[in-house]
Parts: structure tokens; sequence; C-alpha cells
């Protein structure tokens, strides 16, 4: 289901989602009450219902509806429009290629006749014109949906902020080392006593569970435009991951992330 | 005794050509069911899609999103051109590409050792890139590729025997491949 779908469902539906939308796992759900001036009311106790444009809950729902319904349940009622407007975008590709169908046999005929690189060059060019169609397709499905990236300035924004420890830079051991003696600041993304245990000479130790006010006094002196690394335990530990959002948040942006972390660290070195 | 073996010849490149046929016609309909299969989740849930391509960190944010937005309906069309049969090469060759950038990404994640998910088919976030969908991927790819290059040879074998056994008074007659 989608929420173009969604949203003419006369039933009441359980929806999995993210708890935000910058979350990377669906662990949650919410009660979908109905649809309210052209957007989705969403009930999440122990919240009062409220209303969410259905382009942020595409975001953060996983497509995965349970309907709630009393009398037998009509799906096709509700699907049907969603199902036809998507349809309706596969139909005319599909008469697309039935107009170009109709002149296979001369095309194969012109196709019996040629040489070998010529046929090379030509499935080249229908390739090249392959790519260049899903592009444009892509761009006019996403620029014309409601649901699309191009639909809203900031559609892709919660996903960007979920992934961003794939997307930001990362730096290695060997890198560490030479930023180590120079302004970078290093931020430990682990729990205090972790930190206390062993650390990064200089760091400064912002714990995942650290409060905002906690965060705001410990980075006190330390300028937005600097240049972060933040570890963590181990490539496994996500925790990096979540004090980044938080300082991107804060206003710093200058960030690369050490995916090592102090296990990788301190395997080598003694600090 | 000449004229008998050229006939024989002939016939053998025959049916060579038809079991390339059928090979090819195999791979198109397989290829073409796998890419529908796989594109349309894709198309009805793109910001997930959105999310497993920002797993595999090999893009940045705005080509992430280009890739995101134009991949599926490239498969979309792919799919469609290698079921209907029409830009069959442009197809299989845009299909030995896809499928080839595919095995090298998810050997690079193998490589770096990143536990994501495949992003092969949208909603089944449980297939984690592994050997066995490197393996998947790589077998598919042969296939599509081998796909490729009979096409590009088949008409003119097909063409070659018939112009062999006309001349001998063959009753075999070839259509179009």
């Amino acid at each position: 289901m989608t929420s173009q779908e969604l949203r003419h469902s006369p039933y009441l539906v359980i929806l999995h989602v993210k708890t935000s939308a910058d979350q990377k796992d669906y662990k949650h759900y919410e009660l979908f009450v109905g649809t309210k001036d052209g957007q989705a009311k969403l009930y999440d106790p122990p919240n009062p219902p409220g209303l969410v444009p259905f382009h942020e809950l595409a975001q953060r729902w996983a497509g995965v509806g349970l309907i709630v319904s009393a009398s037998p349940v009509d799906a096709n009622a509700f699907l049907a429009p969603g199902r036809r407007r998507f349809m309706t975008y596969v139909a005319i590709v599909v008469a697309v290629i039935l107009v170009l169908h109709y002149g296979r046999r001369r095309w194969i005929a012109y196709w019996a006749g040629m040489s070998r690189r010529r046929r090379f060059v030509l499935a080249l060019s229908q390739c090249a014109g392959l790519t260049v169609l899903g592009l444009l397709a892509g761009f006019i499905y996403h620029f014309a949906n409601d649901e699309g990236f191009l639909a809203h300035g900031n559609a892709t924004t919660s996903v960007v902020r979920a992934h961003v420890g794939s997307l930001l830079p990362h730096v290695n051991k060997e890198e560490v080392a030479e930023l180590l003696n120079t302004e970078t600041v290093f931020i430990d993304a682990r729990y205090a006593r972790d930190f206390k245990a062993g650390h990064l000479a200089g760091a400064i130790n912002v714990p995942v569970n650290a409060s905002d006010d906690e965060r705001g006094k410990v980075l006190n002196g330390v300028s937005k435009d600097s240049h972060l690394v933040i570890y963590c335990q181990s490539a496994g530990c996500k925790f990096a991951e979540e004090v980044t959002k938080k300082l991107m948040a804060d206003g710093f942006s200058d960030i690369s992330i050490f995916k090592g972390g102090w296990g990788e660290w301190s395997a080598d070195n003694d600090t | 005794m000449i004229h008998e073996r050229s006939t024989a010849n002939s016939l053998g490149g025959m049916k060579r050509s038809q079991w390339f046929r059928t090979y090819v016609l195999l791979v198109r309909l397989g290829l073409g069911c796998l890419f529908l299969w796989s594109s349309i989740p894709k198309i009805r849930q793109p910001y997930d899609f959105l999310g497993n391509i920002y797993e595999y960190e090999l893009f940045n944010i705005g080509l992430g999103m280009l890739i995101a937005m134009g991949l599926p309906w490239l498969g979309l069309f792919v799919g469609l051109c290698l079921i209907s049969g029409l830009f069959v090469s442009g197809a299989l060759l845009a299909s030995t590409v896809l499928l080839g950038i595919f095995a090298f990404a998810q050997a690079s994640v193998l490589g770096r050792g990143l536990p994501i998910g495949c992003g092969c088919f949208s909603g089944c976030g449980e297939d984690f890139v592994s050997y066995g969908s490197l393996l998947r991927v790589v077998l598919v790819f042969v296939a599509a590729s081998l796909g490729f290059v009979v096409v590009l040879l088949q008409s003119s074998t097909a063409a070659e025997s018939v112009a062999s056994v006309r001349p001998t008074g063959g009753t075999c007659s070839t259509s179009s491949p």
C-alpha cells in the first residue's frame, strides 16, 4: 500500500512506521484515523490525534498497514484510485513500447543486414536512449507525484539524516594520527565510563545519552566551523552517527567519522 | 558428396542457431520478469530505496537521489523491452551494465564489511548483502552478458545458414529472429 492509496481509505489502519523520519528502522505503530484537509490524521497514544502531510508520512511508513474494521473489508474501494494512478504511468510506458513495436519487422530486417560493429553501436545507442528515458520518467514521476522527491523541497532531508553516517566523509587510522596534533576536535561518542577507561588524546566526551544542556556545556568553546572527527568503540557501534545527527542540528557541518573507533586505534597505539 | 556435407553443416548451423534463439528467449523473459519484479516496488516506495542506496556508501546525496529516481524506471523500461522483444540488444546491454555495477557494488560492500540490506527487491530488508546474494547477481550477470553476445552474433549465423542452404535447394526455411 502507498500513501496515495491510504488517503482514500475509509477504514482505520494500523501503520508500521519509524518513530521519526530520521530513524532507519520501522519499530513503531500508529493508527491512521482518516484524511482531513488533505492530510493524514494519525493517533499515537498517549498523544492526541494529529495531522501529518502524506508526503511526510511516506518517508517514515513501511507501506504496511493492518485494516481495522467490524465489517468485511472492501480493499478495492480505496486501493483502486492509487493503483489507477500508478497504472496510468505504466500504461503510458506500455503504449509507447507498443507503438514502437509496430516497426518491429522492418527493424529485424534492418538488424539482420548490419555488420556486428554497427549492431554494437546501435545497441549502445539503444542502451543510452533507455537510460535517458528512465531518468526522464523518474523526474516527471517525482515532480508530479505529491510524495515524490521533487514535489517538496525537504522531501529527502529525513532520509539523508537517517543515513548521515553513510554519507559523511570517513577518516582512517592513519588520517586520525595526522589530525591529532591539528585544530581538529575529536569527539568521543561513547558512555562516560568507557571514555574514562581510555580515549584519543585531547578528545572531548559527548556521550550518546547526553542531554542538550550537557552537550551545550561540553562544546561551549568549540567553534561551529571546527572540523570534528567523531568516533565510537568500533565500526558496529552507531553512537557516532547518533551524536553526529545532534551536532549537525546544533550547527556543526564539517564533520568526519572515524569508523574503526577506539577499538581500532587502541589495538596498535598506547594513548 | 561435398554438396551433402555442405547441407549437413548448414543444418547443424541452423540447429545451433535455434538453440541460441531459445536461450535468448529464456534470458529475455527471465530477466524481463526480474527487472519488472524488482522495479515496481521501488517506484512505489522510493524513500526505502533511497535509503538502500545511501547505505552502500558509494554515492553522495545528489547522485544517490538521481539513481533512486531514475533506476527503477530504467528497470521498468528494460523489463518491458525484454518481454516485448523491442530494442532487445540495447535492453540486454543495459541489463548487463546494471547487473555488472550491482555485482561490483555488492563485492565492495562485502570487502568493507558493511552489514546492510541488498535492496534487491524492496520490502525484503532482511535480505542482507552476502556471498550468496553476490553469487546470485554474478550468475544473472553472466546469463545477461551471454544473451547480449548471442544476440549480436545470432542474426548473422541465421542469415549465413539460409544463404548456404538456399543454393542447394534445401527445404529449410528460417523466420526472422
